[in-house]
């Protein structure tokens, strides 16, 4: 790390979150502004005030720069999705126990001044109102109950506040024509419009239009940094002088031509990166195959002497940085399911090229370096693991792990993800393009659209829950609908059968819930630059709000199913204990549980629980259950087509919901007491997986991933000593045999993901008790990497409590 | 006999293995780190610092052989004790354990070969650990030769070599990687220390280093115990002896470590080397250590 990185990640560290008002304020004055144009151009006029009128700045430290905010680490309004909780919460957002923000004074008279603009006019009211009028009436009173958590098993809260998002760009495309390009093939699109025979050709009109706009937009504002870069240059030290002159040149450069070397392809990625998030408020932007699109210019500045590979790392190591400090504020219960702050940037390395061969490049490498260089919590860089990944590069991408210490990179299975890309009809030859994006979902860049569209979590052990409860829902008294009487369970296939029938049931809401979100986006927020840089947008003329045209081939809508570890544990304790060795009848069970095991029998029944087979520990007779309901789950999802087409793209994977979702839910039959965490994501419950790592992935990967495109998360934590000599550096033996780990269990076994925390436990506890000399204590979370202190507490200790694994 | 299997395992022969304790050792070493292994017997072992003294353990046993003193926790009558197992089956915080569990070979194999898919990737497999293999030589043979005609697993021991001259002729073939520990040269010492003669672990090594066909690994460990055999006319003996061997081996030493010290207490027993309080080696002995012996042309390695 150079003394340049050094300084500027200091400034980035010590940046404290805050409301920047600027872009809700300038919004908020163009659309007054512009009140009767159509929709798609309002948007772009709006994108268009907003980067004119926006405080741009280049730090004189800077190789890269691009910013979203006033100063770094700001979170921009986005008043046109949701403007309750801006307000509501307004005196709540510097007092939140964690993922805080500062608002001044002025912008909080700003939120005050604009409020009354927006009533009734956002996405979020849009939602609200057509969810109320359009859901059955037997069900709506478990909807508002939530809100937006029906009967506490799905939750559909995420969209309401947020945009699309969840998308990676053509980066091959712009790297190859740059912004002029897309402006050239959107006049050349208009020029071909068909006015007389094609009925939508007034549609296609308008958005070409708005992308004409937005990328305009896009020029002037990469004139603004060039204007700034030299600003800067004026009143700098000597020596930054001629950085910041050649920042002033390449900013020019951009608003006239495609890159041409490696540094200004690298501004261009993170200009767009940026720019994504200033148009929509959509997280899950990710920066797709880093190491192959930037490759071409690294070679060619390599061979011809003009760059070396330090040099190549240092301006990594500034986009890290620079990107590493994009925020956004969610409202306080979306916050609890996604804390620690996380954008959800992934980075994505290696892989297989179009042909399938190893596409793993010295790119690759530096891109790992940076992140043991900078050791921030994001991006997210995450390497496909493929039969012909080099071990040599798992170890270092291992080594990585160790010294960026906070479980970045992760790790995907090729072969798995490719299978479950051509399931879907995708080709072989675009699946091996895929990246992923956000946390663990699978996309081909530039062509898959969006894959949110309600992004509904499915609560499998509520489910559970109200299965026993005969269809009601003990915690608010409601009963959606019966089910049978516990009675009427002779074995454990009753059970599941039920089961099956009350999933499918949540299952068709979910079709309604995504849809009313996704069609939410298409008739208020229209994103025409977004649009502008993923293919086939322009020659077919419409938005990607809208879905449709070739994309949808591509695209898929994420449904996340979590607690597949305590459901699998709750079935096979109700299996052995009830139906087979009939130490106790369903109902009694269910009357313990309701008791939340407190009773004397309860106590020592929690007692035999625990020490039965647990999911994770390679035994078959429980891990079954796994596979059965996940199975069911895809069964049931792969039924049903969401409002934008293609495929509802399901996960096993809950991201921090486990630790809310938790809460909701009363004690289960695995020994669970009531309002405790779930299972994480698709891992074991935390502390019961204790045959060590390789049972560990044996279990998780009896489940068919090739059916969840959308990733299954699994999170396992190891001491430091699993890679580290006893004094403390990295020792490649073993890495060797960390690396044969992870390319046995994502090639070999077939897994879809793993991601680890390096991280003893008692390090964890000494972070949690002092905070302040812990501030920089990275870890894993879900997707997602984030600082240990901005966690909440139960969460803090959900991830203390996993199985440490040694060596 | 069985007292733990453990999966990924990375330093006791090639790639990830799944490592098998047999119980029982005909040695009693100083420094020994799995003291649950050294009888023949199952025993009982319970954890005071975890325990949460809720006394459910007292009623369930069946031979009255538990008793509860509220700030000391557990009283165990070890004699008493037969190793049912009813106390660890209903204690809520996984204190009290019994050690020694008799497993057929199909039964250890088959849990072995779980891991199968890590093995091939990383040219891993099966290593017999103990207390000392060798010690129960018809089993080991058994679960050796099934393991290999039967799962076609790589093999491992790690073994003292202290067993009869046909006991390890008979066992030594069917394993791949061989590890025996060299721990003293003396003979009077090597019996102070380890409880026994060191002649026929020597004659052993010497001979199966006649006979051993060189692509069968052959590794000599030896735990660097301060204060009880790092002295420089150890290091000389060890060295000469190494270098005098009719093929050559691969020598690797083990720092001493503590982390057996709170078994003993769990066992019942007192920990031979409490008053000595020794540190273990830092970088730089375990280095100078190292060093001595390449010097001398022994071919040092670490895993």
């Amino acid at each position: 790390m150079t003394e340049r990185v050094k300084r500027l990640r200091d400034k980035a560290l010590s940046a404290g979150p805050f409301l920047c008002r600027e872009r809700g304020k300038i919004i908020t004055e163009s659309y007054k502004a512009t009140a009767g144009e159509p929709r798609v151009i309002r948007r772009a006029l709006a994108l268009r005030d907003i980067l004119s009128k926006m405080s741009v700045f280049v730090d004189e430290d800077e190789l890269i720069v691009g910013n979203h905010a006033s100063r770094i680490n700001g979170a921009p309004l986005y008043p046109e999705f949701s403007m309750d909780f801006l307000v509501q919460e307004l005196d709540r957002f510097a007092t939140r126990p964690y993922d805080n923000f500062d608002v001044s004074e002025e912008t909080k008279q700003v939120i005050r001044d604009i409020a009354p603009f927006w009533r009734g006019q956002t996405h979020e009211d849009l939602v609200v109102s057509v969810t109320r009028r359009a859901l059955p009436e037997d069900v709506l009173p478990a909807w508002e109950e939530g809100p937006f958590r029906l009967n506490d098993i799905l939750y559909n809260g995420v969209r309401k506040s947020a945009g699309d998002g969840h998308i990676i760009p053509d980066y091959f495309r712009l790297m190859r024509i740059g912004v002029p390009g897309v402006m050239e093939e959107a006049r050349g699109a208009l020029k071909h419009l068909d006015y007389q025979y094609d009925t939508e050709a007034f549609k296609k009109k308008l958005f070409l239009e708005a992308v004409l706009i937005s990328f305009q937009a896009v020029a002037d504002w990469f004139r603004r940094f060039a204007g700034e870069a030299q600003k800067a240059a004026a009143a700098a030290q000597p020596e930054n002088v001629n950085s910041l002159n050649e920042t002033a040149r390449i900013c020019c450069s951009l608003a006239e031509r495609p890159p041409r070397n490696f540094r200004e392809a690298i501004q261009l990625t993170t200009f767009l990166h940026v720019l994504l998030h200033i148009e929509s408020n959509g997280h899950s932007i990710s920066l797709g195959r880093i190491d192959q699109y930037l490759y071409p210019f690294y070679e060619q500045d390599i061979n011809s002497g003009v760059l070396a590979s330090d040099q190549a790392l240092e301006l990594i190591d500034c986009m890290y940085i620079k990107i590493s400090k994009l925020n956004k504020a969610r409202p306080w219960p979306e916050t609890r399911n996604k804390s620690g702050a996380p954008m959800f940037m992934t980075v994505t390395l290696a892989g297989q090229t179009r042909e399938g061969a190893d596409a793993s490049n010295p790119l690759t490498k530096l891109f790992l370096t940076a992140l043991s260089d900078t050791r921030l919590p994001q991006p997210t860089p995450i390497v496909r693991v493929a039969s012909s990944t080099p071990q040599d590069l798992l170890v270092y991408a291992s080594q990585a792990l160790l010294e960026h210490g906070g479980g970045l990179p992760a790790f995907f299975s090729d072969r798995t993800i490719i299978e479950s890309l051509t399931r879907m009809g995708i080709s072989l030859q675009d699946a091996r393009e895929y990246a992923i994006g956000g946390c663990s979902e699978a996309v081909i860049p530039g062509k898959s659209l969006s894959f949110t569209g309600g992004d509904c979590y499915f609560n499998f052990v509520k489910l559970l829950e109200l299965i026993l409860h005969e269809g009601k829902n003990p915690r608010t008294g409601l009963r959606v609908r019966p089910c049978k009487a516990l009675e009427e369970y002779a074995c454990i296939e009753d059970l599941l059968a039920e089961y099956k029938k009350e999933l499918a049931y949540y299952l068709g809401l979910v079709v309604q819930l995504t849809g009313i979100t996704s069609w939410a986006d298409g008739e208020l927020n229209p994103t025409p630059f977004t649009s502008g840089i993923m293919a086939y947008r322009i020659a077919l003329g419409k938005d990607i709000s809208g879905g449709g045209g070739p994309n949808a081939a591509f695209s898929h809508t994420i449904l996340q199913g979590h607690g597949t570890g305590d459901v699998s544990n709750a079935l096979y304790a109700i299996d052995r204990l009830v139906f087979k060795n009939k130490e106790l009848t369903l109902r009694r069970f269910v009357e313990i549980l309701d008791a939340n095991w407190e009773s004397e029998q309860g106590k020592s029944l929690k007692a035999r629980v625990r020490k039965i087979p647990k999911y994770g520990n390679d035994i078959d007779e429980v891990d079954e259950y796994a596979v059965r309901v996940s199975n069911i789950f895809a069964d049931e999802a792969e039924k049903y087509t969401p409002y934008r087409g293609g495929k509802f793209g399901i996960s096993l994977q809950g991201l921090t919901a486990n630790v809310p979702e938790g809460e909701t839910t009363g004690a289960t039959p695995d020994g669970r007491i009531s309002g405790e965490a779930l299972s994480d994501n698709i891992s074991p419950h935390a502390g019961t997986d204790l045959n060590g790592p390789t049972a560990t992935l044996k279990s998780v990967s009896k489940v068919d991933h090739s059916r969840f495109v959308n990733g299954n998360i699994l999170n396992l934590r190891f001491h430091p000593s699993a890679l580290s000599t006893t004094h403390g550096d990295f020792d490649v033996l073993r890495g060797r045999r960390f690396a044969d780990m992870i390319q046995t269990y994502l090639v070999d076994l077939k897994g879809n993901q793993v991601q680890f925390n390096i991280v003893s436990a008692a390090a964890l506890r000494q972070a949690q008790a002092k905070p302040e000399e812990n501030r920089d204590l990275i870890v894993k979370v879900a997707g997602y990497s984030a600082y240990f202190a901005s966690l909440d507490k139960s969460l803090q200790d959900q991830i203390i409590e996993r199985t440490e694994h040694t060596l | 006999m069985v007292f733990n299997i453990q999966r990924y395992c990375i330093h006791d022969g090639p790639g990830i293995r799944t490592i098998v304790f047999l119980k029982g050792c005909p040695l009693r070493c100083l420094w020994c780190s799995n003291p649950e292994g050294m009888d023949f017997l199952p025993e009982i072992s319970y954890n005071k610092n975890i325990c949460r003294k809720c006394g459910v353990c007292v009623s369930a046993c069946p031979r009255g052989a538990l008793s509860f003193a509220q700030a000391r926790g557990i009283e165990i009558a070890r004699d008493r004790c037969d190793f049912c197992g009813a106390c660890a089956g209903v204690c809520p915080a996984d204190a009290l354990k019994i050690f020694g569990r008799s497993m057929s070979v199909t039964e250890i194999l088959d849990t072995a070969a779980k891991d199968a898919a890590f093995y091939r990737r990383s040219g891993g497999g099966l290593t017999l650990s103990g207390g000392e293999p060798l010690a129960a030589e018809n089993f080991t043979l058994a679960l050796l030769k099934a393991a290999k005609e039967d799962y076609a697993l790589d093999t491992a021991m790690e073994t003292s070599f202290c067993a009869p001259e046909q006991t390890v002729d008979r066992i030594a073939p069917w394993v791949d990687h061989l590890m025996v520990d060299i721990k003293l040269m003396d003979p009077l010492r090597h019996r102070q220390a380890a409880g026994a003669d060191n002649a026929v672990i020597l004659r052993n090594i010497r001979r199966v280093a006649a006979e051993r066909p060189a692509e069968k690994s052959f590794t000599i460990r030896f735990p660097l115990i301060p204060g009880l055999n790092d002295d420089e006319r150890n290091f000389e003996e060890m060295a000469r002896f190494i270098t005098g061997l009719d093929r050559a081996v691969a020598f690797e030493v083990l720092p001493y470590h503590e982390f057996g010290r709170g078994k003993y207490a769990n066992a019942g027993r007192a920990y031979p080397l409490a008053e000595k309080n020794i540190p273990p080696p830092g970088k730089e002995a375990v280095d100078a250590a190292e060093e001595y012996f390449r010097q001398k042309g022994v071919q040092v390695v670490h895993t």
